[in-house]
């Protein structure tokens, strides 16, 4: 990993952001669990709290809390083929686990389908247990492009999340406030895009496993003025680094893509690894796709609802295939990469399930080889070392012949 | 029971390749396969074509190995199987819904796995807010009419779909009848048969099946029978097989909350080309692990059905790798606990074969009943 001044602010940040939340009903404030790709300037316009149980499962995933909260999950009859997220979730909850000891019961509910449709089930079942009004903004999967129909659609959903939350707040909804942060959180993900896009430079002054770290704060501040600090800090942090020539790794020769979730458990280990061959992902289609999200077309000022619905609907999981090889080539070509990583979750369906053919049309299109590595984001029984090992060391090898 | 009927039917269950293709001859209308789960069957019956319900089936699984991942429910890995086939070749497009995450994605796999097949995915509105529901609605309608129009050369007029909506009101309507038929009179008709009719109907037009089943009907005993009386539910009751064990085990099966049969016939066919009558009947019927509904308590209807068709115990038939099903899981078997009703959970594969740990699970289950039956009568 590589060594950022910024690191330690942003873990400052993050720890007040979910001391707050601990502290929330003891300071009268109302909190929210909503998923990472839920239109939170809604939430931040009337003063609730959001909190983000897939942020919470990867912290435990990264911090080797899982194994005991999916034990819990499993015998609460939770299968293991579930989304490893979800199951973290129930286990934490039902054991007050995790490194946080649990998150802070939720007032309500707000789950979008934009990254899936797992989540709509995942919020009913915290929705039966919490005995909570759940508020599902339905974002249908993009399977060609994004159309007008689709943006009224969820704009009507929009409509009806104001009124669901004027109703459980019990005040009218405040226009002014979210306009404000719609506006942050575009400020916040225009920074975003420019930290990701550093990893253009060569060699790259921060490397895609730094990035899954450095996300935490656009995934659960955007829409706040601290996450616009924290990445105003971090670009030019950045900046001194590329002006500096100094690379997150000592000899930059293999520039790769990674594809899909983090495998949180193993982030050193990876990074290390492919260090170790001078190999480096410098850009993420997951990282990427909050540079997304956030991503309100201001021009369209007048109608911010229909602009957010626009931003919300076009993360790189909730588009179809052609989109996401496009995606990918242009990526290839835009950060000068030399093949790309798919990690493979198996309790990831939405970003899985179309790996093996487009990896093989990337292939195709690009001429730049692709792996994929079998794991799960957070449940380290799926990682087998050496499995693992053996892909990638054949991968890197065939990388270096043709370069 | 015997019946050259159910004969025909249960060859039909038993070959649906041969079925499909003999209707192909007949009738030479253009074979669309309709996906999981309720896509509007009567607009592709109104646009000229043959309607097929692709529910998944037992190959084994092959070249679609290279396309998706074994995390893939085999419901999503066979039907691909059996699209990549070259003797599948006739058939003329696929229709999916967005019922789930594997689905939705297993479209797009089509795309680049079978380039020249026309794709339509139906998206089912999943909202809390019911007023976005209509327009959505309107709008998905006339993406489907323009599929099928493509596919099938036809966009069917008002008048067209009003016929085919009465063809397919009378086909759940006897669909209905046998369901009460069973649940009143469970040994006219072993387990395994009542199924394959039920499955049968996929690749029979409607016009050949009712009358098929409208015979059966007049035909079948009154008869009640022994045996322990169960409801069944999961996403369909693949592989059909496994009802032989059921049959054997001395199961009745009453009902059942399949999304490939109850769940399915229990709603009401759109009475026109309307977005609102889409609407009504997306709403209408047995609720569903794959439909979100503000509040819905399958636990609690799921126990209400066992009682009113008085059935002694609940059977989860589960295919592997089903998210939706996964995660109401818990709360059903909890509630239907709670409640006192004895469950059992079966995994399957629409490929598995080897029935013998779930045999013995069945048998044992079937003599829990028996047990608790016998408390009843003593106390
Ligand atoms: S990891 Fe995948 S399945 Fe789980 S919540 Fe995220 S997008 Fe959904
Ligand atoms: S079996 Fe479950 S996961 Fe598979 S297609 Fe059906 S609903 Fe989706």
């Amino acid at each position: 990993m590589t060594k950022l001044a910024s690191t330690s602010k942003m873990k400052e940040i993050m720890g007040t952001y979910y001391l707050e939340a601990k502290n929330a009903a003891h300071n009268g404030l109302k909190v929210a669990w909503v998923t990472s790709g839920a239109p939170v300037e809604y939430l931040h316009a009337v003063g609730a709290i959001p909190i983000y149980p897939e942020n919470y499962a990867a912290m435990c995933g990264a911090s080797h809390a899982t194994a005991e909260l999916l034990r819990k999950a499993e015998s609460l009859g939770y299968a293991g083929e579930l989304c490893s997220y979800a199951r973290s979730d129930f286990g934490a909850e039902a054991l007050q686990g995790g490194p946080l000891m649990g998150l802070p019961r939720p007032d309500f509910l707000v789950c979008a389908s934009n990254i899936c449709n797992t989540v709509t089930k995942w919020y009913q079942v915290l929705s039966r247990h919490f005995q909570v009004p759940l508020f599902l903004v339905d974002m249908p999967f993009v399977h060609d492009d994004i159309s007008e129909e689709m943006v009224a659609y969820v704009k009507g959903q929009f409509a009806g999340l104001e009124e669901f939350l004027a109703e459980i707040m019990g005040r009218p909804f405040d226009r002014d406030r979210f306009s404000e942060a719609v506006l942050q959180s575009a400020r916040a993900t225009e920074l975003w895009r420019e930290v990701l896009e550093m990893g253009k430079a060569r060699p790259a002054p921060l490397n895609s496993f730094d990035t899954f770290i450095h996300l935490a704060p656009i995934v659960t501040l955007r829409g706040t003025p601290r996450a616009v600090e924290y990445y105003t800090a971090l670009v030019e942090e950045l900046r001194e680094r590329v002006s500096r020539g100094e690379g997150s790794i000592p000899n930059e020769r293999i520039r790769l893509l990674w594809d899909n979730l983090p495998i949180w458990y193993r982030i050193k280990y990876l990074a290390d690894f492919l260090a170790n061959w001078g190999a480096v992902p410098v850009v993420a289609t997951y990282t990427n796709s909050w540079a997304l999200i956030g991503d309100v077309q201001l021009e369209g000022r007048d109608d911010l609802a229909g602009a957010l619905a626009r931003a919300y609907l076009s993360p790189f999981i909730n588009r179809g295939v052609r989109y996401r090889i496009e995606y990918l080539c242009r990526m290839i070509e835009e950060f000068s990469l030399d093949g790309f990583l798919m990690h493979s979750d198996r309790t990831c369906k939405p970003y899985s399930l179309t790996q093996l053919p487009v990896k093989e049309e990337v292939q195709r299109r690009t001429g730049k080889p692709g792996v994929v590595l079998e794991a799960d984001k957070v449940d380290e029984t799926a990682f087998v070392e050496a499995a693992i090992t053996t892909r990638l060391e054949a991968f890197l090898e065939s990388v270096l012949c043709r370069n | 029971m015997e019946s050259k009927v159910l004969d025909e039917l249960r060859e039909a269950a038993e070959n649906p390749r041969a079925e499909v293709m003999k209707w192909l001859r007949v009738t030479g209308r253009p074979v669309v396969a309709v996906l999981p789960a309720y896509f509007p069957e009567p607009l592709v019956h109104a646009a000229g074509a043959f309607p097929v319900g692709m529910w998944g089936n037992t190959l084994p699984l092959g070249a679609s190995d290279s396309y998706l991942q074994s995390f893939s429910c085999s419901i999503a890995r066979s039907i691909l199987e059996l699209a990549l086939k070259p003797e599948s070749d006739f058939i003329a497009g696929f229709i999916f819904t967005s019922m789930c995450d594997n689905f939705e994605t297993l479209a797009e796999v089509f795309k680049l796995a079978l380039p020249r097949k026309p794709v339509f995915t139906f998206v089912i509105p999943n909202t809390s807010h019911l007023p976005s529901r209509r327009p959505h609605l309107e709008r998905e309608l006339d993406r489907a009419l323009a599929f099928l129009s493509r596919v099938a050369g036809k966009r069917p007029s008002p008048e067209d779909y009003a016929r085919s909506a009465k063809l397919y009101g009378e086909f759940v309507r006897l669909v209905r009848e046998f369901y009460r038929h069973r649940a009143l009179f469970p040994a006219a008709l072993s387990n395994y048969d009542f199924y394959a009719v039920l499955k049968a109907s996929f690749f029979m037009p409607k016009e050949e099946f009712n009358p098929r089943l409208r015979s059966l009907l007049e035909d079948l005993d009154r008869v009640g029978g022994e045996g322990a009386r169960v409801l069944l539910s999961g996403i369909v009751p693949q592989p059909l097989s496994l009802l032989k064990v059921f049959d054997a085990a001395g199961t009745r099966v009453v009902g059942d909350d399949f999304a490939g049969a109850y769940r399915l016939f229990s709603k009401e066919p759109a009475a026109a080309l309307l977005g609102s009558e889409i609407d009504k009947y997306l709403l209408s019927g047995a609720p569903c692990s794959t439909l979100h509904r503000d509040g819905q308590d399958r636990g609690k209807y799921l126990a209400a059905r066992v009682r009113e068709l008085g059935a002694d115990g609940f059977v989860n038939w589960h295919i592997k790798f089903c998210e939706p099903e996964a995660f109401d899981r818990p709360h059903l078997l909890d509630e239907l606990r709670r409640q006192g009703i004895p469950t059992l959970v079966l995994e399957v594969e629409t490929s598995s074969r080897n029935f013998d740990a779930l045999r013995t699970r069945l048998e044992a289950f079937v003599e829990l009943i028996r047990q608790e039956k016998e408390k009843g009568a003593v106390s």
